[in-house]
């Protein structure tokens, strides 16, 4: 009996792709509930997204379907761009679309520079445990050093992180998609990844990297939400770790990096006021339209846990928070005319991409 | 001597000694230079986060003065007429729920990890 070999490269790439709705949902969530949400998130990913993912992650390979493969690719593209969003809209103050899109067309080609890198060496499994390692430490390392209004307050960060477990109402929607989607049911095995031997357990690779990336982050933002005494400061850490998840987010031959740099440009630029309802609504609802997509193309019992992951993300999309300004709904209307154009031309490229 | 601290120290609103989880100090309210009497004094635990609370804490005396015990540690504001004053309490501990929750999460997040990375023996 031995152990094959075992590309780590991919479950990697996964668990950052897989950070990424983290990073898009922690800051808001630790606001309405502390390390509730997080905690829930949690134990959804143990005993339903990365099993559902791992069942998708098994059974993904023997039948692709184009449209299966195009929303996977639209949703992957609309989380990627919104959590970049997220990240960016702090540094550039929102409203400006010239800072907005210099840091997204900088982090797009940071993305295919590290991906090219990433995808001609091949790293081995311990160089690919080291790079995590270091980019977990490197977020680790100044938790209590964070940018701050006064350097004389002790930023203990246990304010932000207290759980509150009575305001559900206000988070139990995130972290449902947190814990459904961060496992890796839309970011991970339903995602165009290449599956290889040895990588049946991806999704659960994807979760504890999400669920490590996700706990020092709070730490951090709770350190500074405090030695900020509650006035919003921006995070470098969480920029950069934003930065190298888009980094791992595809394949480097797509042109997913210019389109996700092009859509964070506008999400946190000209658009800011609909980033809320993407990530609430639009990403969650993406997502849920996948696994609807599974469940229809399944057959038996096989549907039934794609099922109700599509049946959750549903629910969560119907109760966020809908735009109110005529703005918003103009930018989010023009998002839609991008995302029907996008799905429709994934249609004819996905299966030449996936193969 | 009164210590005025951190945040406060160009605001209306000083205190006596830094402020700490269930150790009592003394607000301190001044109105141009001389001390505010009668100025009601309330406090806001965890402001604009959930589970924020407010407390009153009392009226100042003729020289501007009302004692403080907090409840709760953490960040909180203190206000005073149209005066807010945002301090860090101190706490004595790390809050019990939180230190639970950390540990429940790391372990899962060590439980994820060792699943998804093991090496799978070829049956």
């Amino acid at each position: 009996m031995s152990s094959p070999p075992r590309p780590v490269v991919a479950p990697t790439a996964l668990a950052a792709v897989g950070a990424l709705p983290v990073l898009c949902l922690v800051p808001e969530a630790l606001r309405a509930g502390g390390l509730a949400p997080l905690f829930c998130a949690a134990v959804v990913t143990g005993f339903f997204g990365a099993p559902l993912a791992l069942r998708e992650w098994r059974s993904g390979e023997e039948r692709r379907d184009p449209v299966r493969d195009a929303l996977a690719e639209t949703t992957l593209t609309t989380w990627t761009a919104a959590a970049v969003a997220s990240l960016a809209v702090p540094w550039q103050g929102g409203g400006q679309l010239g800072a907005g899109a210099a840091f997204a067309a900088a982090t797009a080609l940071g993305a295919l520079f590290a991906g090219q890198v990433l995808v001609r060496t091949r790293p081995g499994r311990f160089v690919a445990g080291a790079a995590l390692g270091v980019m977990v430490a490197a977020a680790s390392w100044p938790v209590f050093t964070v940018d701050a209004t006064s350097d004389r307050v002790p930023a203990l960060p246990w304010t932000l992180l207290e759980p509150h477990f009575e305001s559900w109402r206000a988070w139990a929607p995130g972290a449902v998609v947190l814990g459904v989607v961060g496992a890796g049911a839309a970011s991970g095995s339903l995602s165009l990844f290449r599956r290889e031997p040895g990588e049946r357990r991806a999704p659960f690779a994807a979760a504890g990297v999400g669920l490590a990336l996700a706990l020092v982050l709070s730490v951090r933002a709770g350190a500074a939400h405090a030695a900020a005494l509650g006035q919003p400061a921006s995070d470098a850490v969480a920029l950069g770790l934003g930065a190298a998840a888009l980094a791992l987010a595809g394949p480097v031959t797509s042109l997913r990096p210019l389109f996700v740099a092009l859509a964070a440009g506008w999400l946190c630029g000209p658009a800011a006021g609909a980033l809320p309802f993407v990530t609430s609504v639009v990403a969650p609802a993406l997502s849920a339209a996948l696994c609807l997509r599974i469940a229809w193309t399944s057959t038996g019992v096989d549907r039934i846990p794609s099922l109700a992951g599509g049946a959750l993300l549903t629910v969560a999309a119907g109760l966020g928070p809908w735009p109110s300004e005529p703005s918003a709904a103009v930018a989010i209307g023009g998002l839609v005319v991008v995302v029907f154009w996008w799905v429709a031309t994934r249609l004819v490229t996905a299966p030449q991409e996936a193969t | 001597m009164i210590f005025t601290w951190c945040a406060a120290a160009l605001a209306d609103v000083g205190f006596e000694s830094p402020p700490h989880d269930a150790v009592e100090t003394v607000v301190t309210v001044v109105r141009d230079g001389e001390p505010a009497a009668g100025e009601t004094v309330r406090v806001v635990v965890r402001p604009g986060l959930a589970g924020s609370r407010e407390l009153a804490v009392g009226i100042t005396d003729g020289r501007g003065r009302v004692r403080w015990t907090p409840e709760a540690s953490g960040l909180t504001e203190v206000r005073a007429g149209s005066e807010r004053v945002r301090v860090l309490v101190a706490a004595s501990g790390v809050p019990a729920t939180t230190s639970v929750l950390l540990t429940v999460l790391t372990l899962l997040t060590l439980g994820y990890l060792v699943v998804g990375f093991r090496p799978r023996a070829r049956p």
